[in-house]
């Protein structure tokens, strides 16, 4: 009979979804803008390339906001962000240097669109968007874009999740290498379809190099640190065959393709499908990251090794043995494992507002605890109905006392409006 | 938001203490606090003071695992139930702390011998035990009484492998709190009490500090109102002059409250009377003091630090917790190198190859 799995004693991160797609979109934006700064200043100034950068960029950010936004537990809150500047949370930095550099970027995207003539083409747009001007927006845009594609690293590596922390020096590195290589393949990609610009696609193709050559190294050197963990070590067939497909695929196979094509010097069918997969392989390497990072929080033994404990203690069951006798666990497991999500209905008077959560006394005199989320009655409303008990009706979602979400609530006697 | 200390269950008591405060003056003082006398002075013998640091002294030898603590806490803080059926982990049906539950009690079975093979329990020297003097327990008891009955001796105890030992596991309140650190939008914030609190109005539930906890305490309640949540130290409470209510509920006293200084004293008693009956005692988070078995000075201490007599990982608490934030700099420092080698190597790239 299996054990049931010990608690472990910290918590994986709440990230969803969206996290991994921001960090990856956050590294095309810093990417983009240094392929643009890079052809300022050491190339041609092909405008082209610089205008495919440009927009990649400020739409990568966008992209990124979006996702950080949707991801929080009170998205209408995320301007909160911006109350404090913290140097030692490196939320709090990246923050503001998302805002810093999304304000730069979506700067230079209007400058473009100005320049492409969505007002009409004036010479002052061109001569603010091009020539020296150009070269100075795009360096002075640099450290914050740097910056951007970078932290996301660090952001995972300040925290407990062994897996993370222990490659906070290493995960910085790997993320700015990746969102570079992805950033520059993402340019690549928008001019492949014309037929001039090769000479910028060449050197797009040069640097592309550099930055899979770096992002490879570092991974292989990431992989060899989190499997010294014990959840590294036990990991399943799955993860390790979506690592190696990742590494190989998403890294090697591209590095290859741009060094023949810039090798050979010939305008090649390859480069298209090499910048696929490095912007798909950087996408993964996120996934996975992230998936190691809650994988070594969910693992005990992670905390212990990371802690300088001993492997196997902790945790119920402790003596290596059930917890409970299995006759006992089917009568257990006989009862929903969940509380079932049901909807209901509930008359009577708030008693107690504390925050977002209300207490409400039916006519028997029962007590119910709920939770009224933002939006469905202001606070004030819900304490003047509490300070004048003002019979109400809710409708609610889950169970009560345990989680239950009002999503109505309707006064049965109206109150004159307040004066204060 | 009602009056802390007016609900009804809390009405008897206080009219008590009301009257006594009455009785001896009874006006606010200049920084708004209670009267004259508090709450606290009499359910925990301490006087709560703003800009002194309080926390919690949980001395695990004394639980008996009865969830007064955990209750209590639910109910002053008006807290949804979690699963309420048995989780299969002895007779715990919560398994950890979480945005709903601050306080957890966990049950740590330990039956079997054979895990304890080679652990070194220090032999009771009976000669060495000190006389229990009358007036620490009260004047009618045997000389050979057992605070703890007479089902586990004190020999008893010392054995791993008899014993089933509890704990009641709560924010530790760190001096140095990584969930602080991490906070982007400063909606936890350090009370006068020395307490690290979680601001409602305006944490917007990113999550930062839930994977900064080394703990794994604080937790953003997802299912609910989407904020992040954990245990307050009662800071409602402690501003109307009330010990937190676990603290109150405790009816062993296994849960002490007061200021962590004289804490630390009554828990460095504490130790040197188990470990003299032959239990290998210490603590875990006095920043230091006889703390044989961890290490918490990378977080300065702890507020609520803990007395345990088995290895820190027994009791699901990292032996040397790790301070995320001394990691920003370094980090930080990495991706600046990186980013500059990458820089030099773009530059390289565009630079040595002209167009057609």
């Amino acid at each position: 009979m299996k054990a049931r799995p010990p608690a472990p004693p910290i918590k994986e991160s709440t990230w969803e979804w969206y996290i991994p797609i921001y960090l990856w979109s956050g590294g095309i934006s810093a990417g983009a803008w240094l392929a643009a700064t890079a052809e300022d200043l050491a190339g041609e100034s092909d405008r082209e390339l610089i205008r495919a950068a440009r927009y990649i960029a400020a739409g990568g950010i966008g992209l990124g906001t979006v996702l950080l936004i949707v991801d929080l537990g009170r998205p209408d809150r995320f301007l909160n962000m911006l109350r404090i500047v913290r140097p030692r949370s490196t939320m709090s930095l990246g923050s503001w240097g998302l805002t810093a550099f999304g304000a730069w970027s979506g700067a230079a995207a209007l400058l473009q669109a100005l320049d492409d003539g969505v007002l009409g083409r004036r010479a002052i747009f061109a001569r603010l968007s091009r020539g020296h001007a150009s070269r100075l927006f795009h360096t002075m845009g640099l450290p914050p874009a740097l910056f951007v594609g970078g932290y996301t690293g660090v952001l995972l590596g300040t925290t407990n999740a062994p897996s993370w922390a222990r490659r906070v020096k290493l995960l910085g590195p790997l993320f700015i290498a990746s969102g570079v290589s992805a950033g520059l393949s993402a340019v690549s990609l928008a001019l492949s379809g014309r037929g001039r610009s090769t000479g910028a696609r060449r050197r797009l193709a040069r640097a592309e190099c550099a930055a899979l050559a770096a992002e490879l190294g570092l991974a292989l050197l990431s992989r060899r640190s989190a499997r010294t963990l014990p959840s590294g070590r036990a990991e399943g067939r799955a993860p390790r065959a979506a690592h190696a497909l990742t590494l190989g695929a998403g890294m090697a196979v591209p590095l290859a393709a741009q060094l023949w094509s810039s090798i050979s010097g010939e305008r090649s069918r390859l480069t298209t499908p090499a910048a696929l997969l490095a912007m798909a392989g950087g996408l993964a390497l996120r996934f996975l990251t992230v998936a190691e990072g809650k994988r070594s929080a969910r693992t005990p033994d992670d905390t212990w090794a990371f802690t300088g404990g001993a492997p196997g203690l902790g945790s119920a069951p402790r003596d290596g043995r059930p917890a409970l006798r299995p006759a006992l666990r089917p009568a257990l497991r006989g009862r929903s494992a969940r509380p079932r999500i049901e909807r209901g209905e509930l008359r009577g008077v708030i008693t107690i507002v504390q925050e977002d959560r209300i207490r409400v006394m039916d006519p028997a005199g029962r007590g119910y605890l709920l939770t009224v989320r933002k939006g469905r009655a202001s606070q004030r409303d819900v304490e003047r109905w509490r300070d004048e008990r003002v019979p109400v009706v809710l409708r609610y979602r889950g169970t009560p006392d345990v989680h239950a979400r009002v999503y109505e609530i309707t006064p049965l006697r109206t109150l004159p409006p307040s004066t204060s | 938001m009602e009056g802390t200390g007016d609900l009804p269950s809390t009405a008897a008591p206080r009219g008590e203490i009301q009257e006594r405060a009455g009785a001896s003056g009874g006006a606010p003082d200049r920084s708004g606090y209670p009267p004259a006398e508090q709450e606290a002075e009499l359910t925990a013998g301490t006087r709560i003071t703003p800009g002194r640091a309080y926390g919690f002294f949980t001395d695990t030898t004394l639980c008996i695992g009865c969830k007064a603590c955990q209750v209590a806490c639910k109910q002053w803080n008006n807290l949804p139930a979690s699963d309420m059926r048995l989780s299969g982990d002895s007779y715990d049906n919560t398994r950890r702390l979480s945005a709903t539950t601050w306080r957890h009690v966990a049950f740590i079975e330990q039956f079997d011998e054979s895990r304890f093979e080679g652990l070194e329990v220090p032999p009771v020297d009976e000669a060495k035990l000190p006389r229990r003097s009358a007036t620490a327990l009260g004047e009618n008891l045997p000389a050979d009484f057992e605070p703890w009955g007479n089902l586990t001796t004190s020999e008893q105890w010392a054995r791993p492998g008899q014993r089933w030992i509890f704990m009641s596991d709560v924010c530790k309140h760190c001096r140095d709190a990584p969930c602080l650190e991490a906070c982007p939008t400063g909606s936890i914030i350090r009370t006068e009490f020395d307490s690290v609190y979680v601001q409602q109005d305006v944490c917007n539930g990113c999550g930062y500090c839930v994977s900064a906890c080394p703990f794994g305490v604080v937790d953003v309640d997802r299912e609910g109102d989407g904020k992040a949540h954990k245990c307050t130290l009662c800071y409602d409470r402690l501003k109307d002059g009330m010990e937190p209510a676990c603290a109150k509920a405790c009816p062993t006293d296994s849960i002490r409250f007061g200021p962590v200084d004289e804490l630390v004293d009554l828990a460095r008693e504490r130790v040197a009377d188990l470990r003299a009956r032959g239990i290998p005692a210490y603590l875990y988070g006095s920043n230091g003091v006889l703390e044989e078995e961890c290490d918490t000075t990378r977080l300065d201490g702890l507020n609520c630090f803990f007395l345990l007599i088995d290895r820190p990982e027994v009791y699901n608490l990292p032996p040397v917790p790790h301070r995320p934030s001394s990691e920003t700099g370094p980090g930080l420092l990495s991706v600046a190198l990186a980013a500059g080698g990458l820089v030099a190597a773009a530059m390289l790239a565009f630079a040595g190859a002209s167009g057609e």
